[in-house]
C-alpha cells in the first residue's frame, strides 16, 4: 500500500474478491500458474496492457488539493487513514479506513448508449476499529463499482466514497464517515503538518525496474476529533491520524513475499514512516525505504541501510501464519531507538486478503532523551492458509 | 402354507402368457401414471430449481410497474438508507440460434449474499474473467451443461439476439459444478450487458432483498418508506409459487388423464386375475375338498394378486420412467408455449412419484383382485361351481349394479352443481360419471344381446346367433372387457369433441380478433419507437393499432395487462360478451375503463359494472370494468385498456407489437417488402400476415393437444389388451363347448368366425356405449373442467365423424384382440378338450 507492492495486493484483492463470489480460487494471485500460465493474461499485462496505463516513471509536481483526488489513468490508487484515539473516560481505540480504487482497463470508452453500470473503475474499502479496553477488533469490507454513484471520487467538493463510507476534504479539513453493522466513525481530521512526499520527490521506487514505482505522499499528523460507535455505544474521541495516498500502475512483482510498514507519531512532534519489503527468501529488499519528518514538517528520505529492525516477539494467527509482533527500530543517523508493541495482538483483518494492521505503542530514546509515541503497523504476506 | 403358494405360483409360471398379460395390465396403468407424474414434476422441479438459482438467497424482491425498477432506487437504498443486503437483477430472454436462454444480469459486487457460483475451466485467470465480465460488453458466464448444449468453450464468441437486435457475446468462463442443474440454460452476465441486450437501460427487472429474521420489520419498513408509490416489496417464494400456480390447472388435467389410464388398467387387472382363477376352478375345488377354508382360498388369491401387483407396479415404475422422458418433451413444450420458459433435459425420478405409482398399482390390483378372490372362495368343495350358476348370480346382480351406477351419475351431477369452481371436484365428478355409466353397460349389453340374437340368426345363421347370444350369456366375463373398451373409446370421443370444439372456437375467435392485415413484433423485446413511426408511414398502410402486453405484480399475484391503441377496424376484433359496443368503447377510450378477458372474469368473479384495483405509478387506482371479452389466453386472464389509459398510469412508452391495416388497393406482399427494407439493419422484425399469425396460433394449439392424444391412445392400448384377455378367458372356459360344437359338425372356420363375430359384436357394443358416455364426458370436459381450469367458454361442436370413428375404432380394436382367441378356438382339438369328461 502506502508502501508499495500494491500490485500483489491488487492481484490478491481482486483474485480473492472473485474467489469469494465464485469460489474456489484461493490459489489465484499467489499461484504463479495463474499469473504466467496464460498467454492472454500475459498479453494483458504486456505493454499493450499495463503500458496503456499512465506510469510512475518520473518525479511529478504535486499540487494540492487536486492531488488528494483520484488519478483514474493509473491502474490503482488508495487513500489510507489510520489513527489512535482516546475516549473521554480513558478508553483507547485504533481505527483504519481505506478506500482502494482499481482501473480494470487502461481506457474506458464512454459510450453514450451503454448502461450506466458500465465502468472500468472498482472500489474496495476496509474499515476496522480496535477496541483496546474490551480487547475487540472489528472489521468491515465493501466492494462497489465506480459508477451510478455507488462509489467514486470527485473534485468539487472533493470526496471519495464507497457507498456510504466517505472521505471528504473541505476547508483544509478531512471529514471521514463509515459505518457497518456494529461499528461507525464520524471524524474530523485537521492536518498539523503539510503533505510529505515520500521516496524521491514523491516517486516511490519499488524495485530497480523502471516504472515499478508509485506516487506516494503522506499527511503524517492530523488532529482528530469526533465520535466512534461500537455496538450502539457512542464515544467522543480525540487523537492523531495518519493519511497515506498512493497511486501507480506497475506490473506484477513476484520477488516479494510481503511488507512490514510502520508509521509512528512521537511525543516530541516528529514522525516516522518506514516500509520494509520482504523478498521471497525472507531477506529485506534494498528498495525498502522511509521518511523521517521533524516536528516542523521538514522531511528526510530514509533508505534501506538507514534503518535497523529487530523482531522481539511473534504472534500466531488462529487462521494460520506467524506474524512478528514487537519490534526494535534503530536509526543511527538521527540517534533514534524505538520499541514498538501492539495494543492488541489480534488486529488481523480477515478480509479477502488476510493481513495485519494495528495500533502500536512506542517507547524509546531520541538523542539520549526518552520519547514515547503511538503508531500503526501493517504486516502483509504472513498469512498461511492452514493453521500451524 | 408355503407348499400351497408354491403350487399357486408354479401354476402361474407354467402359463407365462397369462402371467405376462396380468403384469402388463398393472404395468401399463402404473407406467402411464408415473410417466405423467414425472413429466409434470420434472417440469415443475426444473422451473423451481432455476428460480431457486435465480432468486438465490433473496427473501424478498422489489418490483415496480411494467417497465421495471428505476435503477436509482437501488443506489438510494444502498447509500441513503444504508440497506446492504440488496442486489440488482436484470433478467430476460435472448435467442442463441433457435435456442432460448434466460439471461441473468447481476452486479458481482452485490451478489455475495445472494448467489454463489463456483468458477472453473477458464482459459484466463479468474482475475481476468472478472475484469472481462465487468468491462467487456457481451462477456458471459454459463454452466458446463449450458455451454455444451450451445457447443461453446470458454473463449468462444457467439451471437445472441434480443428484441430483434443482434449482439456479440463471449463465453468467458464456466461456472457451477457439473451437477448444478439450476444453472442450466442460464446465461450470467454483468448488469451492464444485460441492460443493453434486454433494452433495460436505466431499469432493473427487480431488486433482490435479503431480510434477516431478527430485524425484519425495521428493514421492511425502511424499504417500504423508500419505495416509489408503484414500487412493491414482494415475498420471493410467493412470486415463484404464483408463476408455478399458473400451470397448475394444466398439470392437474394431465394427471386426471393418467388416472384414466390407470382406471382402464384396473379393468385389465381384474380380467387377468379372474382368468387365472377360472383356469384353476378345479384345482381350487380340490383344495377346498382337502380342507382349505374359504378365508384361506381368499387370502391365497389375494396374495397372488398382490405379488403380481407388486411386480407389475415395479415394472410399471421403470417403464414409467422411460415413458416420462418421452412425455417430458411434450409437457415442457406445452408449458413453454403457454406458461413459462422451462428447459427440462431429463426426468428427475422423485421417490414420491415412484411411491405414488407403486401404491396406486397395488391398490388397483387389490381392488380388482377382490372380486375374483371372493368368487374363488365361494366355490363349493366338491367341484367348482358351474358356469351357468355363476352367470345366473351375475345376472341377478346386474340391476343392482346398474342402479348403483345411476346413483353415481346423479351424485356426479350434484357434485358439479355444488362444487363452485373447484377443479378437483370437477374431475372427481367426471370420474364418478364415467364409473357410473360404465356400471350401467352390462345390463344394456344383455338387453342388446337378447334383442339382436334373433335378428342375427336371420342374417348370419346359427353361428352368428350363438356368437351374439353368448355375449349376453357370459356377461361375467364379457361385460368387463366391453366396459373397459367403452370407457377408453368414450374418452377419445369426449376428448375429440372437446378438442374440436375448442379448436373451432379458437379458430373463430382468431378470425374475429385478428383484424389487421399485417402484424409486426420482435422476438422477446419491444419495438424501436422511432422505427414504428416510420413503419406506419410506409405507403399502403392506412391505419395501425399497437399493443403492449405486460405483467403487473402485486402481493396478490400477477395480472396481465394489455394496452391497446385501437385503429378504426380494431374495435370489432374484441368480442364483447356481456355488453353492447356502443356502451363500452367510449368509456374505454375516454374514461379509463377496462375490459377483462373471460378467464379473468371467471377467476376473479367480476363482470361489467364491477371494478378492479391496480397498482399504478400514482398508487393504487380503481378501474371500471366496461365489459368482458372472449379470449383463450392460457393464464389467469388479461385486463385490456386503452394505450392512453396505460400511459397515464404507468411510465412505459414501449410498444410490443403493431397491427397494420392496409388501404384497399395496397398489395400486402409489396408492403411487407417495403417494411423489411425500412427495418433492415435496425431491428430484426417478425412481420406476419394475418394468415400466418392464424396458422402459427393454431400450430401452438395443436401442439398443446398432442400430449392429450398420446395419453388417450395409451388408454385405448390398455383397453385392447383387456379385450384380448377377456376373449382368452372366454375361449378357455368354453373349450368344452367349442369341442362339442366341433363334434356336432361345426368346422374350424365356422368356430373361428363365431369367435370373431362375438368379439366384433362386443366391440360394436362398446363403441355404441362409448357414444353417450363420450358425449357426456365432452360436456363435462368443456363446461366443467375447461371452465374451471382456464375460465374458457366454448361452443360444443359434435361432428358425426368423431362418433363413427369411435364405433369403428372400437370394433377394429376388438377384432384385433379377437384374432388370437379365434385362432385358438379354431385350432382346438375336440377330442382333447372333451377328454376331461
Amino acid at each position: 500500500m502506502k508502501k508499495g507492492i500494491f500490485i500483489i495486493l491488487i492481484t490478491l484483492i481482486l483474485g480473492i474478491t472473485v474467489s469469494q463470489l465464485w469460489p474456489p480460487t484461493d490459489t489465484i494471485g499467489t499461484d504463479p500458474r495463474y499469473v504466467v500460465g496464460s498467454s492472454r493474461l500475459a498479453e494483458l499485462l504486456s505493454d499493450r496492457g499495463i503500458g496503456a496505463y499512465a506510469q510512475a516513471t518520473e518525479p511529478r509536481d504535486f499540487a494540492f488539493p487536486e492531488d488528494h483526488g483520484s488519478h483514474p489513468d493509473f491502474r490503482h490508487e488508495w487513500w489510507y487513514i489510520t489513527g489512535n484515539l482516546d475516549g473521554e473516560n480513558d478508553e483507547r481505540f485504533g481505527f483504519e479506513l481505506t478506500i482502494f480504487r482499481f482501473s480494470l482497463t487502461p481506457v474506458h470508452d464512454h459510450d453514450p448508449n451503454a448502461s450506466a453500470w458500465k465502468t472500468n473503475q472498482v472500489y474496495i474499502g476496509h474499515f476496522a476499529i480496535t477496541d483496546v479496553g474490551n480487547a475487540n477488533f472489528h472489521v468491515a469490507q465493501r466492494y462497489a463499482r465506480g459508477s451510478l454513484g455507488l462509489a467514486g471520487a470527485q473534485a468539487d467538493p472533493f470526496q471519495i466514497w464507497l457507498e456510504d463510507w466517505t472521505i471528504k476534504f473541505k476547508n483544509d479539513n478531512w471529514q471521514i464517515n463509515a459505518s457497518d453493522k456494529d461499528i461507525a466513525i464520524d471524524l474530523t481530521l485537521s492536518p498539523l503538518k503539510p503533505p510529505v512526499l515520500n521516496g524521491i520527490d514523491g516517486l516511490s521506487q519499488k524495485s530497480s525496474e523502471r516504472g515499478n514505482a508509485s506516487y506516494y505522499y503522506s499527511i503524517p499528523r492530523l488532529r482528530t476529533v469526533g465520535t466512534l460507535q461500537i455496538e450502539n455505544e457512542d464515544y467522543s474521541v480525540t487523537g492523531l491520524s495518519w493519511l497515506d495516498h498512493e497511486w501507480g500502475s506497475s506490473g506484477l512483482s513476484n520477488e516479494h513475499q510481503g511488507w512490514d510498514w510502520f508509521s509512528i507519531q512521537l511525543s516530541d512532534g516528529s514522525d516516522l514512516m518506514f516500509y520494509s519489503l520482504r523478498k521471497n527468501d525472507g531477506s529485506r529488499d534494498p528498495y525498502s525505504a522511509g521518511t523521517w519528518i521533524t516536528a516542523d514538517g521538514h522531511s528526510v528520505h530514509l533508505s534501506n541501510d538507514d534503518v535497523d529492525i529487530g523482531v522481539e516477539d511473534y504472534w500466531d494467527s488462529p487462521l494460520g501464519g506467524t506474524y512478528p509482533m514487537a519490534w526494535h527500530l534503530r536509526i543511527p543517523q538521527i540517534d533514534l531507538h524505538l520499541s514498538l508493541r501492539p495494543v492488541l495482538d489480534a488486529q488481523e483483518l480477515r478480509t479477502t486478503v488476510r493481513y495485519w494492521e494495528g495500533a502500536v505503542d512506542v517507547v524509546g530514546q531520541k538523542a539520549g532523551m526518552p520519547v514515547e509515541g503511538r503508531g500503526y503497523v501493517e504486516l502483509t504476506g504472513y498469512a498461511r492458509r492452514d493453521p500451524g | 402354507m408355503p407348499a400351497l403358494y408354491r403350487a399357486s405360483f408354479g401354476y402361474l409360471l407354467r402359463h407365462p402368457w397369462q402371467l405376462a398379460l396380468a403384469l402388463l395390465g398393472i404395468c401399463v396403468g402404473v407406467a402411464v401414471m408415473v410417466a405423467v407424474d414425472l413429466a409434470n414434476e420434472s417440469s415443475r422441479q426444473a422451473f423451481r430449481l432455476s428460480m431457486d438459482t435465480i432468486n438465490g438467497e433473496a427473501t424478498h424482491q422489489i418490483v415496480q410497474g411494467p417497465a421495471g425498477v428505476d435503477e436509482t432506487l437501488y443506489v438510494r437504498l444502498r447509500l441513503k438508507e444504508g440497506i446492504r443486503s440488496i442486489a440488482p437483477v436484470v433478467e430476460g430472454y435472448v435467442d442463441i440460434g433457435n435456442i432460448t436462454m434466460k439471461v441473468l444480469g447481476i452486479d458481482p459486487f452485490a451478489e455475495r449474499e445472494f448467489r454463489n457460483y463456483s468458477m472453473s475451466d477458464s482459459v484466463v485467470s479468474v482475475n481476468d474473467t472478472y475484469r472481462r465480465v465487468l468491462t467487456v460488453s457481451g462477456a458471459v458466464l454459463m454452466s458446463e451443461q449450458t455451454a455444451r448444449s450451445l457447443n461453446l468453450s470458454p473463449g468462444d464468441r457467439f451471437d445472441v439476439s434480443a428484441g430483434g437486435r443482434a449482439y456479440r457475446a463471449e463465453l468467458v468462463a464456466i461456472v457451477g459444478g457439473s451437477d448444478d442443474r439450476g444453472l442450466d440454460n442460464l446465461i450470467i452476465a454483468d448488469i451492464s450487458t444485460a441492460q443493453l441486450w434486454l433494452a433495460m437501460l436505466g431499469r432493473l427487472t427487480r431488486i433482490d432483498v435479503k431480510i434477516p429474521q431478527d430485524d425484519a420489520t425495521v428493514i421492511t419498513d425502511k424499504i417500504r418508506n423508500a419505495l416509489p408509490i408503484d414500487g412493491q416489496l414482494l415475498n420471493a417464494t410467493g412470486r415463484t409459487r404464483s408463476v408455478i400456480a399458473m400451470s397448475a390447472a394444466f398439470m392437474t388435467n394431465l394427471t386426471a388423464m393418467s388416472l384414466l389410464a390407470l382406471l382402464v388398467g384396473v379393468f385389465l387387472i381384474y380380467n387377468s386375475v379372474s382368468f387365472a382363477v377360472l383356469q384353476r376352478r378345479r384345482l381350487i375345488g380340490v383344495l377346498r375338498a382337502l380342507g382349505l377354508t374359504r378365508r384361506q382360498i381368499f387370502t391365497l388369491i389375494l396374495t397372488e394378486g398382490l405379488v403380481l401387483g407388486t411386480i407389475g407396479a415395479a415394472l410399471g415404475v421403470l417403464i414409467g420412467m422411460w415413458l416420462g422422458q418421452q412425455l417430458l418433451v411434450l409437457v415442457s413444450r406445452s408449458i413453454n408455449d403457454l406458461y413459462f420458459v422451462v428447459n427440462v433435459t431429463d426426468v428427475s425420478l422423485s421417490p414420491l412419484s415412484a411411491a405414488k405409482g407403486l401404491i396406486a398399482g397395488l391398490g388397483a390390483t387389490v381392488i380388482s383382485a377382490i372380486v375374483p378372490a371372493m368368487e374363488a372362495a365361494s366355490y363349493q368343495p366338491r367341484l367348482a361351481l358351474s358356469r351357468s350358476v355363476l352367470e345366473h348370480k351375475t345376472s341377478k346382480l346386474m340391476p343392482a349394479i346398474a342402479v348403483g351406477g345411476i346413483g353415481m351419475v346423479v351424485l356426479a351431477v350434484i357434485l358439479i352443481q355444488v362444487s363452485g369452481t373447484s377443479l378437483v371436484a370437477g374431475l372427481t365428478a367426471l370420474f364418478l360419471m364415467i364409473l357410473g355409466l360404465a356400471l350401467c353397460i352390462p345390463i344394456t349389453v344383455r338387453a342388446c344381446a337378447s334383442l339382436i340374437a334373433p335378428m342375427a340368426n336371420k342374417v348370419g345363421g346359427t353361428t352368428a346367433r350363438l356368437a351374439i347370444s353368448s355375449v349376453g350369456a357370459s356377461l361375467s366375463r364379457t361385460s368387463v372387457a366391453i366396459v373397459a373398451l367403452a370407457v377408453a373409446v368414450s374418452a377419445t370421443v369426449g376428448v375429440s369433441i372437446m378438442v374440436d370444439s375448442f379448436r373451432g372456437s379458437v379458430s373463430d375467435w382468431l378470425g374475429n380478433t385478428l383484424r389487421s392485415d399485417i402484424y409486426i413484433s420482435v422476438a422477446r423485446g419491444t419495438l424501436d419507437t422511432d422505427l414504428v413511426d416510420e413503419l406506419v408511414r410506409v405507403p399502403g398502410v392506412a391505419h395501425h393499432s399497437s399493443s403492449r402486453r405486460v405483467w403487473l405484480e402485486s402481493e396478490t399475484g400477477r395480472t396481465r395487462i394489455i394496452a391497446l391503441k385501437m385503429a378504426p377496424g380494431s374495435y370489432a376484433g374484441v368480442d364483447l360478451l356481456d355488453a353492447e359496443p356502443q356502451d363500452v368503447w367510449n368509456s374505454f377510450d375516454e374514461e379509463g375503463a377496462v375490459i377483462v378477458s373471460e378467464p379473468y372474469a371467471y377467476r376473479h368473479d367480476v363482470r361489467r359494472g364491477d371494478t378492479l384495483s391496480l397498482n399504478t405509478m400514482h398508487g393504487d387506482k380503481v378501474f371500471q370494468i366496461a365489459a368482458t371479452y372472449r379470449s383463450y389466453d392460457a393464464n389467469a386472464g388479461s385486463v385490456l385498456m386503452s394505450r392512453h389509459t396505460y400511459e397515464s398510469h404507468w411510465n412505459d412508452p414501449t410498444i410490443g407489437a403493431i397491427g397494420l391495416y392496409l388501404s384497399p388497393d395496397a398489395k400486402p406482399d409489396e408492403v411487407i417488402e417495403q417494411l423489411r427494407k425500412v427495418s433492415e439493419g435496425r431491428q430484426s422484425l417478425l412481420i406476419h400476415s394475418n394468415r400466418e399469425i392464424r396458422d402459427i396460433s393454431m400450430q401452438i394449439f395443436d401442439r398443446t393437444f398432442i400430449i392429450t392424444d398420446v395419453l388417450y391412445w395409451l388408454a385405448v392400448g390398455v383397453a385392447i389388451i383387456g379385450i384380448l384377455g377377456a376373449m382368452l378367458a372366454l375361449e378357455l372356459e368354453r373349450g368344452r363347448e367349442f369341442a362339442v360344437l366341433r363334434a356336432i359338425g361345426m368346422t374350424p372356420g365356422q368356430l373361428g368366425t363365431m369367435v370373431t363375430v362375438q368379439t366384433g359384436f362386443m366391440g360394436l357394443l362398446s363403441g355404441l356405449a362409448a357414444i353417450p358416455l363420450g358425449l357426456l364426458m365432452a360436456w363435462v370436459l368443456i363446461d366443467v373442467i375447461n371452465r374451471r381450469s382456464f375460465g374458457w367458454q366454448m361452443d360444443i361442436e359434435v361432428s358425426p365423424d368423431v362418433l363413427v370413428t369411435a364405433v369403428a375404432l372400437s370394433v377394429i380394436a376388438a377384432l384385433i384382440a379377437g384374432i388370437f382367441p379365434a385362432y385358438r378356438a379354431a385350432s382346438s382339438q375336440p377330442a382333447l378338450a372333451m377328454r376331461d369328461e
